[in-house]
């Protein structure tokens, strides 16, 4: 395996090459025990298919379905995310941290 | 972000260097830095110090004081073996796994020939002068495990003349004594010696080449997050 060919930019780059729409998504702040630190990346198509991370599969569910959104009305936007106790299908982090991620369409 | 900006993070990461994008979260707008003077148009002089900052030390985040996020992207980090041994052998499939692009060197063909290792080529050259052609930077983990120091001492002399995060040399504690010795004979000052870590790897009383890989493989995951 070569790890370089993992990293959300190449295949980023790939899918557009391709001509597949897709989105960039990456954490700008943290607060307490989360995940993945700030810089992380995550890649989303607009067929839902994703590689990268920007928690440890937290959030990642619900950062695709506003990825599809973002790729669709081409604007970027802020999603926060918090800790979480009530139900284990609840988006939130079950670590007790708190994550910004910002979400931006590759246009 | 513009694919044009994606595209030139990629050749740069290509070309092993370091680049960074600089967003204003409120607005979207981007810039691309690949040099320091590519901040010149944010206006603000106490951001610019901020920024300036952050780049020179590699960091992603926020800029204090500002709307701005700053993604550094940097070269794959390398790891430079010098010894086609029996370590190398669990040492290579290992890190690639953790992510770094592993080199192996060994002028010695009859080793090359024993210790085979699938997805690797062995650079068949003298260490020291294939290094310099590689090339090391901040990225760079160099590690010695030939127990020759014929070998070992020009490797470990270039890499620590060279901003490499780790530097490591296999030998016990009265191995690398006496390699301390000579390198001190050879002109190397005693806190620059403080760079090599020998005997290399964290102390969980490795015994097979299999536990010496994973010693050696976790102390340069140590060094590497506490540089950053």
């Amino acid at each position: 395996m070569n790890y370089d060919e993992l990293n959300p930019i190449h295949v980023a780059n790939g899918w557009r090459e391709s001509g597949i729409e897709c989105a960039l998504a990456t954490v700008i702040n943290t607060w307490g025990s989360s995940p993945r630190p700030v810089g992380s990346q995550m890649v989303i198509n607009v067929n839902g298919n994703f590689s990268g991370s920007v928690s440890g599969g937290c959030i990642e569910t619900s950062v695709v379905s506003e990825a599809l959104e973002v790729i669709k009305f081409k604007k970027s936007k802020m999603l926060e995310y918090n800790v979480t106790n009530k139900s284990a299908w609840d988006v939130g982090l079950t670590c007790g941290g708190r994550v910004n991620v910002y979400l931006e369409p590759i246009e | 972000m513009k694919f044009s900006i994606i595209k030139k993070i990629k050749s740069k990461l290509k070309e092993d260097q370091f680049c960074a994008v600089l967003t204003d979260i409120e607005s979207g707008n981007q810039i691309f830095i690949d040099h320091k003077k590519d901040i010149a148009e944010v206006e603000n002089e106490n951001t610019k110090k901020h920024l300036t900052l952050m780049l020179g030390a590699g960091i992603s985040g926020l800029v204090k004081e500002s709307n701005f996020f700053l993604k550094v992207y940097g070269p794959i980090y390398k790891m430079i073996l010098v010894g086609s041994v029996h370590i190398s052998q669990y040492l290579v499939p290992m890190s690639k796994l953790v992510g770094f692009k592993v080199i192996v060197i060994d002028p010695r063909e009859f080793f090359i020939n024993s210790y085979q290792m699938p997805d690797i080529e062995v650079i068949n050259e003298w260490p020291d002068e294939v290094i310099n052609k590689i090339g090391i930077n901040s990225r760079t983990a160099v590690i010695t495990l030939t127990h020759d120091s014929k070998l070992d001492d020009p490797t470990l002399i270039t890499a620590l003349n060279s901003e490499c995060f780790y530097i490591g040399a296999l030998g016990s504690r009265k191995t690398h004594q006496k390699r301390t010795n000579r390198l001190l004979k050879m002109g190397i000052k005693p806190e620059n010696l403080e760079r090599i870590s020998g005997p290399v790897g964290l102390d969980i009383n490795a015994q097979s080449p299999q536990e010496i890989a994973v010693s050696i493989l976790a102390e340069v995951i140590q060094k590497k997050q506490e540089v950053n």
